[in-house]
């Protein structure tokens, strides 16, 4: 073996034994890297990230991507096999489907775009600058949160996986703001000055009220829920009248064929969300994803059914993404994995 | 680790199609899998158009197992099935005429490569931030990383090509790797690491 013990990130991906132990091309490769790694565990992190530069700059997909990729292709097969689907039909059917949905969608978006134009103007307008587009953004990782209070006083939790832009024009005449993923806010009242939060598909516009406002892009419908006051939502593909919101109330707008669903939550749920404490409650396996997907925005795939029925309790708060993963895994003797906006629940 | 050869590669093709059995077709899914990510993204920006391109191809040939050919070079055919495939899927997409990199994938122009890896990046905000660490890089720097992590072409094949000594190839490969470094950082990835690790 050559010197390595003060290999540079740069010098390991130079490094052809290195690129052959990283994607598996050679035993000798494996065998010398992990007997060296584990000899100099200070090089861990190193070589950790010379991997990711080599997975990033060769456009590699990871284990975990692929893992899922791989379910899927198997659940296809399985179906193919128990005769449960004439496959070419189902494919070409289900692929045919939603090429239309999305045809249909981006055709009625733009028409819909034309024609509220005018009247969305004013709402979208301020952020030009000088003729260039002026925004401060905020984003947050997987499991992150984020508080951030604004010139006007009032505030915003962004949830994981989320991004905040405010325009420079925020508190001139009006307060907009663009949502990607999901935000509470509770907003300060000034009743000349409309608060209004834009998705690209949705307008949510409050005063002094207390509101959340959930549009992930992996799901399929985005979610408006009111704690306080009073919002109207608007929209932005139809020319539907506005939708108004009562305390207690959620409303979630389908992205596909805009209908609504409307229902009422537990506020105790949402104060302990706010509060940043995640409770189970005799959860079962698919409650324990849905409860991940709620809270952190990521994609939950469950990849595995339980021998016996699963029964968890549990309490965290304030607990990184990465404890609540290990201590529902452990007590579950489950797998999960976390990568790239995506929680894995795997067979151990 | 499976012996990635021609003649196994053979034995797999015919096994699926004669014996009907699918775990034959797995190993070819996972043999080539990467492969036909990769070039696939240097079309499309959407990894998930990718992904899904690549399982129907997997599962056409599961279905049409009795009919496909006999043919030499496997991962040849896989890939003409891709690209069909895929040129498919993006042309319904888009509902209008798609140009894939024509002598794909051999003559790549190398705005396409630069496209795939920031649309390899799971968010807007990495999208940009590589984007800029790419943009930081002088043309020859990116070419070189370029042709050695992404063709996979080894340092005499680089110098060669670019009428260079390895050492300069060798040089310019570690500039331009630290150059990514101080633009990028390592720490996000480190911190992923850590809870991958963990979990």
């Amino acid at each position: 073996m050559l010197n390595r013990h003060d290999y540079s990130v740069e010098d390991m991906l130079l490094d052809e034994s290195f690129v052959q132990y990283c994607l598996g091309l050679s035993q000798e490769a494996e065998h010398d890297w992990t007997s060296w790694l584990q000899e100099n565990p200070a090089q861990a992190a190193n070589a950790e990230a010379a991997r990711r530069w080599l997975f990033l700059l060769g456009i590699r997909p990871s284990a975990i991507e692929k893992e899922v990729a791989f379910a899927e292709l198997r659940a296809a097969i399985a179906a193919l096999k128990a005769g449960t689907a004439d496959a070419p039909a189902v494919q070409k059917q289900s692929t045919g489907r939603l090429v239309f949905l999305r045809w249909a969608a981006g055709i009625a978006a733009a028409f819909l775009l034309v024609a509220a134009g005018f009247y969305w103007h004013k709402w979208t307008a301020p952020a030009m600058e000088n003729g260039v587009l002026a925004y401060e953004s905020y984003s947050t990782g997987d499991g992150e949160r984020r508080q951030i209070e604004l010139a006007d006083g009032s505030a915003v939790i962004l949830n994981s996986n989320s991004s905040l832009r405010i325009p420079s024009s925020y508190n001139r005449q009006e307060r907009p703001l663009e949502i990607k993923g999901e935000a509470f806010f509770e907003v300060a009242k000034d009743p000349a000055k409309p608060f209004i939060v834009n998705n690209h598909q949705l307008a949510v516009q409050a005063l002094g009220t207390i509101f959340k406002v959930r549009a992930y892009d992996f799901e399929p419908a985005i979610r408006v829920a009111l704690m306080e006051g009073k919002v109207s939502l608007h929209d932005r593909l139809t020319r539907q009248a506005p939708y108004m919101l009562a305390p207690g109330d959620w409303l979630m707008v389908n992205k596909t064929d805009r209908s609504v669903q409307r229902g009422t939550f537990n506020p105790e749920d949402e104060q302990l969300w706010r509060e940043g404490r995640l409770l189970f409650k005799d959860a079962s396996l698919p409650e324990i994803a849905d409860k991940l997907q709620y809270w952190y925005g990521m994609k939950v795939n469950l990849l595995v059914q339980p021998a016996k029925p699963i029964h968890f309790y549990g309490e965290f708060v304030n607990r990184s993404l990465s404890d609540v993963l290990k201590a529902i895994a452990y007590v579950n003797n489950i797998r999960i994995n976390q990568d790239r906006q995506q929680i894995t629940i795997l067979a151990k | 680790m499976n012996n990635r050869n021609t003649a196994s590669y053979l034995h797999h093709w015919l096994r699926f199609r004669k014996q009907n059995d699918e775990q034959s077709l797995y190993w070819l899914y996972h043999a080539e899998f990467d492969r036909l990510y990769r070039f696939g993204l240097l079309s499309t920006q959407d990894p998930s158009l990718v992904k899904s391109a690549i399982n129907a191809v997997f599962v056409d040939c599961w279905v049409r197992r009795a009919q496909l050919p006999e043919v030499d070079n496997v991962p040849g055919y896989l890939f003409v099935c891709f690209k069909r495939q895929l040129f498919h899927t993006l042309r319904a997409e888009t509902n209008k005429a798609v140009t894939l990199p024509g002598d794909w994938p051999q003559h790549l122009a190398e705005s396409y490569y630069e496209e795939a890896v920031v649309g390899h990046e799971p968010d807007d905000h990495r999208k940009a931030l590589v984007r800029k660490a790419l943009e930081a890089l002088t043309p020859r720097q990116r070419d070189f990383i370029r042709l050695r992590f992404f063709e996979e072409l080894d340092y005499e094949e680089i110098a060669e090509q670019s009428n260079t000594s390895v050492r300069t190839v060798y040089n310019t490969i570690h500039s331009a790797l630290n150059r990514l470094r101080l633009q990028l950082g390592d720490i996000t990835w480190l911190l992923a690491c850590l809870l991958l690790k963990s979990s």
